[in-house]
């Protein structure tokens, strides 16, 4: 008994030194973005915590036009969420019903496009795009990214549907559902942490993807190019706060979604 | 209109190399209790996921009420089917896993109101009919699914062991009201399970199925007194029936059941006792005999202990030829 309780201590302080480790960065970024800079990146020896506190960074990063491409950031990757579930949702389901082996080979030779760099791809869609009149738009760097999502997504999604009871899809079946129903209304529903999962890794990715943001997006640009051409002048006081500005809708994103990530909603209706 | 309500004609299922069933035909009357028994493993739930299209067979015909169904969409089937772990919706309320059939099927709203109320009244859910499912007793989603199964008053009701996963005290009582349901429906019921006091109680008539093949289709008196062959005649029954070799016979043996004999004093056959059970109002006695290279079970008393010897009698048995029973044989009783 003794040994359990000390193992139970040594948890917590796992669970402490790994947050720690993760959280630091960020804070980090939060003393940058509001201290004055002469107490941070100016000083010999940076202060731990906040001395003084400015918004002044947060105006510079505003001064520039931030609202469209924090609009155009926020439009795509709502696109290539929607899109990784609309898409990803069907496709794993086809997958789950083969045989576990031969749907885990088809799902990763789906990598395929990833395991080229984006660059090559990139460019070749530009030139199409161009021709379709889809340049610069949001669909078409939403399509784009698909190229990277959908693959992981599809891979999530297709552990999500074969978790679930077979049982239940024939009871549905049986009940009358036809196959569309019963993916909707029974299985997606039930796969729901899946779902939730991909559309936050999916709008995570299209978030702050650069390479082909910066070829098929030039003009309206996203975010994560407005802060490269702003690292890239040397403005790194400015680009903490857009860091932030950047960080911010991942974490409100991440914390909706955050009940849905749980496992325990299937337990129970299934076991007698 | 068919005389029967579902017939399998030649039903064939393999896995790769590994035979599931292989030309099983057998027919259920209407509104008749029919029971599938076997040993875990034989196929019988496959062989309901085969009635409902979910597993479809590799060849042979399903028709229901006179209508081959084999190639019609699973939900269009008009059969309703209960699994084992009664497969609730997880995500929705008892009242929406009843009414889902009904919702499946594009009722009308207050119709489908009405009878989820009725049949949630009829099996005594109606006051947890807002509750999530996750949240009833096993018992509970039990009635549920049978709720479920019966509200949109299907052609046929498959049960893949509906009862074990039952607590053994609710389970009998459960039996009972599953019997009632079938006999004030007047509902075709098909029930597959390795419970042979289930089928008993349950069963107007019963399949034995063993390793893919109807082994016996018949009441459960012709199934226990006069098992066509000895392998159902080990299966069924709380003891298996006793064989022994006819002396003089090549191949013949007698089969009889442990109440078909009496202990008496110095004629008779001579055994000896290896072990006793007492099952409260009776002793069965295992004893080891000439003839039988299983211990036979007699009905003894109290008053014998291993490795006392005694003499019984056969009051009556059947012949059984090369593991077959020898028909037309006069009965005695």
């Amino acid at each position: 008994m003794m040994k359990k309780k000390s193992m139970d201590y040594l948890v917590y302080v796992a669970v402490i030194v790994i947050s720690v480790l993760f959280m630091y960065p960020i804070f980090i970024l939060f003393m940058i973005a509001f201290v004055p800079a002469k107490y941070t990146v100016q000083s010999a020896y940076p202060s731990l915590y906040p001395r003084g506190f400015t918004l002044q960074y947060f105006e510079q990063a505003f001064s520039i036009n931030l609202f469209g491409p924090l609009l155009k950031s926020l439009e795509v990757a709502f696109m290539v969420g929607g899109i990784a579930i609309a898409i990803g949702i069907p496709a794993a389901y086809g997958l789950s019903k083969l045989k576990p082996s031969w749907a885990g080979g088809i799902a990763t030779l789906l990598f395929l496009s990833n395991m080229m760099p984006s660059i090559t791809i990139a460019i070749p869609i530009a030139v199409e795009f161009l021709e379709l009149g889809l340049y610069d738009t949001a669909i078409s760097l939403a399509l784009a990214q698909e190229l990277v999502v959908l693959p992981l997504s599809i891979f999530i999604l297709l552990g999500a549907f074969q978790a679930l009871p077979k049982d239940l899809e024939a009871q549905a079946r049986v009940d009358g559902a036809g196959l569309l129903r019963t993916i909707y209304t029974v299985l997606t529903p039930l796969a729901k942490a899946g779902v939730a999962a991909t559309f936050l890794i999916a709008w995570m990715m299209s978030w702050d993807e650069f390479t082909f943001a910066i070829f098929l997006s030039p003009i309206h640009p996203t975010l994560p190019i407005i802060i490269y051409e702003n690292i890239t002048r040397g403005n790194i006081l400015a680009t903490s706060a857009f860091a932030l500005i950047v960080t911010l809708p991942v974490i409100v994103l991440a914390v909706v979604l955050s009940k849905y990530l749980k496992g325990e909603y299937l337990a129970g209706g299934l076991n007698g | 209109m068919s005389e029967y309500k579902l017939e399998l004609v030649n039903v064939s299922k393999r896995y790769g190399k590994k035979v599931v069933f292989n030309n099983l035909s057998v027919q259920v009357k209407n509104a008749e209790f029919f029971v599938i028994l076997g040993p875990s493993g034989t196929g019988k739930s496959t062989l309901l996921k085969a009635i409902t299209g979910t597993i479809p067979p590799d060849s042979g015909r399903v028709i229901l009420d006179g209508n081959d169904i084999t190639d019609i969409p699973i939900n269009k089937r008009n059969i309703a089917m209960m699994f084992q772990n009664y497969a609730l919706y997880p995500n929705m309320t008892v009242y929406q896993n009843i009414s889902f059939p009904l919702r499946m099927h594009h009722r009308d709203p207050t119709d489908i109101d009405r009878r989820v109320r009725k049949v949630a009244r009829m099996l005594k859910i109606s006051d947890i009919i807002d509750s999530n499912v996750t949240q009833i007793s096993g018992g509970q989603k039990q009635r549920v699914a049978l709720a479920r199964a019966i509200v949109r008053n299907p052609a046929i009701f498959l049960l893949d062991e509906p009862l074990s996963n039952l607590d053994a005290r609710i389970r009998y009582t459960a039996r009972e009201e599953l019997k009632n349901i079938q006999r004030m429906l007047n509902r075709t019921f098909v029930q597959v399970t390795h419970d042979q006091s289930e089928a008993r109680v349950l069963a107007d008539r019963i399949a034995v199925l063993n390793e893919g093949k109807f082994e016996q289709v018949g009441t459960f008196d012709e199934i226990y007194n006069y098992p066509v062959n000895t392998w159902v005649g080990d299966f069924v029954g709380t003891f298996p029936m006793n064989f022994i070799d006819l002396p003089k016979s090549k191949g013949k043996q007698m089969g009889f059941r442990p109440e078909w004999t009496a202990i008496a004093k110095g004629k008779g056959i001579k055994a000896t006792v290896v072990s006793t059970e007492n099952i409260g109002d009776t002793v069965f006695l295992f004893c080891s005999v000439s003839g039988s290279a299983k211990p036979v079970v007699i009905k003894g008393s109290r008053f014998y202990k291993n490795g006392d010897r005694v003499n019984f009698v056969i009051k009556r048995y059947n012949t059984y030829d090369r593991g077959k029973l020898v028909r037309n044989e006069k009965r005695r009783v």
